[in-house]
């Protein structure tokens, strides 16, 4: 094909028109195309009669080609450019939403904090106060009404306390320690059995890796657990906990196993939810929080938590967490 | 004489009214007075009577964090910015775990900081444990002047 071309109507004006008035005749026209896209042209003009040869003509489409690819390369990177600026707006505008959110609540755990326990304290403080100074005049029915009231304002303050803990870990910084999770776990099955009316529950802890982790939230983990495995082994006919841990595919897993009451697997799903019991409360106290704040803490690990069992076979409850222990 | 010994600082008068029955039931036959915000226990604390002394003061202030007009923060802050007062004890007695008004109250030089008991007995314990330390047990510095 011949790119080569005379003066046209066309090239009377514009910069043809300028450039044949400078005394150029001939012209070659080369399209600037990358990936079938037409990004413009290239235009090499010459005085009259000098034809383009068409090894000349080669050089052009070659010279051609490498620009239209610069053009393509420069437009690309621009456009990288501008969705950069734009998911940094993003990122900034939801970085904004999300501080927002989280100053919200934290306005309202403080809220929390400090206005549910005020009326509390005066309706467990008032009915003492009518118990110490009337209490002659009350008969044991009447006790026991009082002794209702009092019992349900320290669980409405137990539950306020746990819901408090569980927004805090939601809203603490975490600090990244090596936790020897070995003396976690004994310091935490310790502190339970200190709180148990009937302490003979035994513990058998083996080897545990260290976790890269917050140290107060992971102890918080530990006391959970453990709480619950020796909570739940009373009255059963073997009160051992067993501890166990290891690595695997990068990750470091611990396990806490107990030969106690155990729960019913078709409602596993609801253990780590808030407020969530799968025993009356007759037979277990407890809030329904600390499985929600195990589960809230290792996901703040970027671990997992999850638990099996059976109903008067115990319960293991494994969780994971990303393995750091290896790191300097 | 104002024999003031001990402020209480606080807005609900239920708070107030197990308060002062927990310092009666323990003894501290020490004079309360009770003030109910924060401006009035600034009004008491440096105000001065007809012949421009100021008031006694008090050996021991127990101070609630959340108050009308000037908060518990607020009073602690004027209380120890005062070359006068700074040196009396002041105990937060306040509702609040939370660590922001502990470290906040730490800053400003509070001597001790109390999270009341919901629990009637506990909340007793713990004000007979405090009026022991505060009133008894502790050496304050150029304590209230003896009369």
């Amino acid at each position: 094909m011949d790119l080569s071309l005379g003066p046209t109507d066309a090239d009377r004006y514009g910069v043809h028109g300028e450039l044949v008035r400078a005394g150029m005749g001939e012209f070659l026209h080369v399209p600037l195309a990358c990936q079938g896209e037409l990004l413009g042209a290239l235009t090499l003009s010459r005085e009259p009669g000098l034809t383009f040869l068409p090894r000349e003509q080669e050089i052009a489409r070659q010279v051609a080609d490498h620009m239209a690819l610069a053009i393509r390369q420069g437009r690309l990177q621009e456009e990288v450019e501008r969705h950069a600026r734009e998911l940094e707006r993003r990122v900034e505008e939801r970085t904004r939403q999300l501080q927002a959110a989280n100053e919200e609540l934290e306005a309202f755990a403080y809220s929390v904090s400090h206005d549910l326990r005020s009326p509390l304290r005066a309706v467990d403080g008032f009915s003492r106060m009518l118990e110490e100074d009337h209490g002659e005049a009350l008969d044991p029915e009447a006790r026991r009404l009082l002794g209702v009231i009092r019992g349900s304002t320290r669980r409405m303050d137990q539950l306020i306390a746990d819901l408090l803990s569980l927004s805090r870990v939601a809203r603490a910084d975490l600090q990244r320690d090596v936790v020897d999770m070995e003396t976690q776990a004994r310091d935490a099955f310790l502190e339970v059995l200190a709180h148990e009316q009937d302490p003979g529950c035994e513990l058998e802890l083996g080897a545990l890796p260290e976790a890269r982790g917050d140290t107060r939230l992971l102890r918080q983990v530990w006391r959970n657990l453990l709480g619950n495995a020796v909570k739940f082994s009373r009255g059963a006919a073997v009160r051992r906990v067993t501890v166990a841990g290891g690595r695997r595919d990068g990750s470091c897993w611990y396990e806490v196993r107990d030969q106690g009451a155990g729960f019913d697997p078709a409602y596993a799903h609801k253990l780590f939810g808030v407020f969530q019991h799968l025993h009356g409360e007759h037979e277990f106290e407890g809030s329904g929080v600390g499985l929600a704040l195990v589960r809230r803490v290792l996901r703040r690990h970027g671990g997992q938590v999850e638990a099996m069992g059976e109903v008067g076979k115990g319960a293991t409850f494994r969780f994971t967490m990303p393995d750091g222990g290896e790191e300097a | 004489m104002d024999g003031v010994e001990i402020l209480l600082v606080e807005d609900d008068p239920r708070d107030a009214e197990l308060t002062l029955r927990a310092l009666r039931k323990n003894h501290v036959v020490n004079e309360v007075r009770l003030l109910t915000d924060g401006a009035q226990a600034l009004e008491h604390l440096t105000g001065v009577d007809g012949q421009g002394r100021r008031s006694p003061r008090p050996r021991l202030i127990l101070l609630d964090l959340k108050l009308p007009k000037v908060d518990g923060l607020g009073v602690l802050r004027a209380i120890k910015a005062d070359p006068e007062l700074c040196l009396v004890p002041v105990v937060m007695l306040t509702s609040s775990r939370e660590e922001r008004d502990l470290l906040e109250s730490y800053r400003l030089g509070v001597n001790s900081y109390i999270v009341k008991p919901v629990e009637f007995d506990a909340f007793i314990e713990a004000v007979r444990q405090l009026g022991l330390y505060w009133l008894l047990l502790n050496q304050a510095p150029g304590a209230a002047p003896e009369l």
